[in-house]
């Protein structure tokens, strides 16, 4: 070997090294040569008698079994009717199916996030949340909550339709659900409260839905 | 005459189109359902009418071709040939896993090991029937044996995505099942090798391998990372 090919270049060392590397681990070249051994062993296996494909077999009037009236590969081409009947059946297939799918996700659009759901914080200080909260799609169904204070998740309630106490606000709100979350003191300073609607989606998915458009922001001075 | 030619090759051109078409449609419908659908339950009828119209479109397809059910496979013409040719790869697979779960000592019956044996025969018919019956031939128009075999048994193993463990083990019984039906073609007799292959995948391969035989987004909802 000569001094030359010996004396390389740290850089041309770590070149070669890299191109080896990727010779041993390029999936590429491991995918061609599997599906070239497959194409090798296919071929091994057809030149055995009883392995032969069928449309050989007929070609050499040499088969085990009598033919069927149709071999796998079609020798007549088709009329042109028949590719426009069955380029429209597939094209009305695709068309059905974008209707399903978008009838599947407008349901559960609707099931699993609930754009209906509304309410109100009517009240937030430092130890309590206030308000209401109705669904118009299950005006009677009991309502999961869950409070976040600064963006942070405080507390969860369930949401009755009418509570001792609320039944005159109640009625004359109709199906509205009152709410009341007691929390302890919040310290001195500004803070934001949403609170939300919990529903559960499909699986072990739980997905939340604000019963506001904003947030409730309020500040606590340090003299309360 | 180059506007014959011309009028000739466009024909050609399009019905290699329309069978390329019609795979991908009824591979789509397939993960619609397992990918789009799946996700959102809403109402269980609904997710089996992407599978309906595939259905229907495959009928519709062999109806405007003249494929009788004989030609896909359905009679008892070559079912010897096929079941003999299938008996050496199905009875090998079989005590592999056989000696695979003695190995590992993971013999066991899953739950509801017996419904789902008695729903099995229906289900493998049906699966050789879309693989072997419908994909399988379609692809045949355009390409070479060995070439179809190998992309018929891809598209088996993607619609089984993302359960590995299942997409190997589909990917070997498409390469099988459609070497057998290029020589055979039979879907009785490549529905009882899935039969017994199935059935002793349910029984000895340990969970730990296969966890379950979920596919799409439900086998990534469920599986334990």
């Amino acid at each position: 070997m000569s001094s030359n090919r010996l004396l390389k270049t740290t850089t041309d060392v770590r070149e070669t090294d890299r191109n080896i590397g990727l010779c041993l681990v390029r999936p590429a070249d491991v995918l061609s040569a599997a599906a070239k051994s497959m194409f090798r062993m296919a071929r091994c296996f057809n030149s055995l008698p009883g392995l032969r494909p069928i449309h050989e077999c007929q070609r050499s009037n040499n088969c085990p079994t009598p033919m069927m009236t149709g071999a796998l590969v079609n020798e007549v081409e088709p009329a042109p009717e028949t590719v426009a009947r069955l380029v429209r059946a597939v094209l009305l297939k695709s068309l059905l199916e974008i209707l399903i799918l978008c009838l599947v996700l407008g349901i559960a659009g609707f099931k699993y996030f609930n754009p209906t759901i509304r309410g109100e914080i009517m009240q937030a200080d430092a130890v309590s949340v206030r308000g209401w909260v109705t669904n118009p799609l299950a005006p009677h169904d009991p309502i999961q909550l869950e409070l976040v204070i600064d963006g942070r998740p405080t507390a969860i309630m369930t949401a009755l339709e009418v509570q001792p106490g609320h039944a005159v606000s109640a009625l004359r709100r109709g199906s509205e659900h009152p709410f009341e979350f007691s929390f302890q003191r919040l310290p001195a300073g500004t803070h934001s409260v949403q609170v939300y609607a919990v529903q559960t989606t499909p699986g072990r998915t739980l997905s939340l839905v604000p019963i506001t458009r904003r947030s409730e922001t309020f500040t606590l001075s340090p003299g309360r | 005459m180059n506007a014959t030619e011309n009028s000739g090759s466009s024909d050609t051109l399009s019905w290699q189109a329309i069978n390329l078409a019609e795979i991908i449609s009824v591979v789509l419908s397939i993960l619609l359902v397992e990918w789009a659908l799946a996700p959102f339950a809403v109402l269980p009828w609904l997710l089996g009418a992407p599978p309906l119209l595939a259905f229907a479109l495959m009928l519709y397809s062999h109806r405007c071709r003249g494929e009788t059910a004989q030609m896909l496979g359905f009679g008892g013409r070559y079912f010897d040939r096929a079941l003999l040719l299938l008996a050496g790869p199905t009875l090998l697979a079989i005590a592999a896993l056989i000696f695979v779960s003695h190995a590992t000592h993971s013999l066991h019956l899953p739950d509801r090991f017996w419904a789902r044996l008695s729903l099995l025969p229906g289900w493998a018919l049906l699966q050789q029937y879309v693989l072997l019956g419908f994909t399988y031939r379609r692809l045949r128009q355009f390409l070479h044996a060995n070439q179809t075999i190998i992309i018929t048994a891809g598209l088996f193993a993607l619609v089984h995505a993302p359960n590995y463990p299942l997409m190997i083990l589909t990917f070997l019984g498409g390469l099988i099942w459609s070497f057998v039906y290029e020589r055979a073609p039979n879907l009785f007799a490549a529905s009882i090798s899935h039969v017994l292959l199935s059935a002793t995948v349910l029984i000895a391969i340990p969970e730990w391998i296969l966890p379950s035989m979920t596919v799409g987004y439900r086998y990534l909802l469920y599986h334990n990372f």
